[in-house]
């Protein structure tokens, strides 16, 4: 996880697959942060979660919003987006695990529970992902297969 | 514009979470009103001005389909917007509610893509910096 | 798996994820399998073809559901876990119905009848469900039994969709 308040930073993350990059952006403040979470629940390895929360959404995500706060972010002016949750296989009916859906899943649950929706995404889908945060303007450079994009 | 919207649905949960993601999506939003039927959904907009109704199919004493035939009949409430929301899919329910002027979203709903169509058949938009684009969580995650 | 068990299992899954909140698993654990009833909805449907979806929640799930339905830690209130559980099988019955009989078909789903306790998978039914599903839910699971009237079933897995 990455936060910062330099309007000039970006902050990259590459080979998003079932993990997913959220990223929370304050346009008044100028405050931006990335955080890239492999599995959706702390529960399953309690000895991580303490180690490395910000691998889980469940406790990686709370994370990401107090650090952003600390640099002058407020949640009325958040905006949030997420890449990645992709399935882990090419059929989608193979993926048993299916750790992309499930990410997608606790995020929505955190984020309704708290009450913040989502200002944009792409999530799903088979292909790996990389997406940077440019922290003054928000902009979220998609990149798919060297294609890139703004979400 | 402040948007005043009636949610009309049987169940009170149902009713909730739409309430809250009007509340949550940035839209300004006027007095919002609350129906357990079609007709309890009449009332309602006979004794109060409505700019925008979400709407259910499937209930008892009167359904969604009866109910907005009686809104277009009635010439006070004729051009209301109303956006259906419910777990029928059907394609010819859906093309029969768009020759009623109605808009539609599938139960179950995303957040999102609730705010997304009331954007698109209200006009107008979210506030992107509105204080009431949040709500207070009731747990102490963020 | 027949192909309505899986559209079942499907139209329960979406359900459960994006209405519910909840995780679902394919497979059940001992804790999953020994859970007790905690409650059954019943949503009756007519159109092409007519019955009703029976989906009964084991385990200690409706509290979880009606809270994540609501964004709130914790609901007690019985009328509001009941509630959720009747749009949950409300959900459930309009997603698996174009699934089965295709998406140009009209039904009308009637209100949902809930009753919390009992006994898993009953209500109020006679006769064999057409076809049935489980879905794991934390520690508990949902069973699901769709009853088509008639010789539905039968056309259904002769003309799928």
């Amino acid at each position: 996880m990455v936060v910062s308040k330099h309007p000039d930073d970006s902050i990259i993350t590459h080979a998003l697959g079932s993990c997913l990059g959220i990223t929370v952006h304050d346009p008044v403040a100028q405050v931006g942060g990335l955080l890239h979470v492999m599995l959706p629940l702390s529960t399953i390895d309690p000895a991580k979660a303490t180690s490395n929360p910000h691998m889980f959404v469940d406790t990686g995500v709370p994370r990401l919003f107090l650090e952003c706060y600390k640099l002058g972010a407020q949640k009325s002016r958040v905006e949030l987006k997420v890449v990645g949750g992709a399935c882990s296989k090419a059929n989608p009916e193979d993926d048993y695990f299916e750790i992309g859906k499930r990410n997608f899943v606790m995020l929505r649950k955190l984020l309704w529970k708290n009450g913040v929706l989502i200002k944009s995404h792409d999530v799903g889908g088979t292909h790996s992902r990389t997406m940077s945060l440019h922290v003054g303007t928000g902009d979220v450079i998609l990149q798919i297969n060297g294609v890139k994009s703004i979400i | 514009m402040a948007l005043n919207v009636l949610v009309v649905d049987d169940s009170a949960v149902m009713r909730k979470m739409i309430i809250r993601t009007l509340r949550l999506s940035g839209l300004p939003l006027g007095d919002v009103f609350e129906a357990g039927n079609g007709q309890e959904g009449l009332d309602k907009l006979s004794q109060n001005w409505v700019d925008l109704a979400l709407v259910d199919i499937n209930m008892p004493v009167m359904n969604g389909e009866e109910m907005i035939d009686r809104v277009r009949q009635n010439p006070e409430t004729a051009d209301l917007s109303v956006i259906v929301v419910s777990t029928d899919s059907s394609e010819t329910r859906i093309d029969m509610l768009q020759k009623k002027g109605a808009g539609f979203v599938h139960k179950p709903f995303t957040p999102e893509g609730l705010r997304e169509t009331i954007s698109q058949m209200t006009g107008v938009a979210q506030d992107e910096q509105s204080p009431e684009g949040t709500l207070p969580g009731s747990g102490p995650d963020f | 798996m027949s192909n309505l068990q899986k559209e079942l299992y499907r139209a329960a899954v979406l359900t459960f994820e994006e209405l519910g909140l909840f995780l679902p698993s394919p497979e059940l654990d001992d804790t999953q399998r020994q859970a007790a009833a905690e409650g059954t909805v019943i949503v009756p449907f007519g159109g092409p073809f007519s019955g009703h979806l029976v989906v009964t929640v084991c385990g200690d799930v409706l509290g979880g559901l009606a809270a994540n339905m609501l964004g709130e830690d914790e609901v007690t209130e019985p009328e509001q876990r009941s509630d959720a559980l009747g749009e949950i099988g409300n959900v459930i019955c309009g997603n698996i119905l174009p699934r089965i009989a295709g998406t140009r078909e009209l039904f009308n789903l009637r209100p949902p009848r809930v009753m919390l306790g009992g006994t898993p998978g009953t209500g109020t039914d006679t006769g064999h469900p057409a076809v049935t599903a489980q879905v794991g839910l934390d520690t508990g699971r949902a069973d699901l039994a769709l009853f088509l009237d008639g010789d539905a079933a039968a056309r259904l897995e002769e003309n799928p969709r």
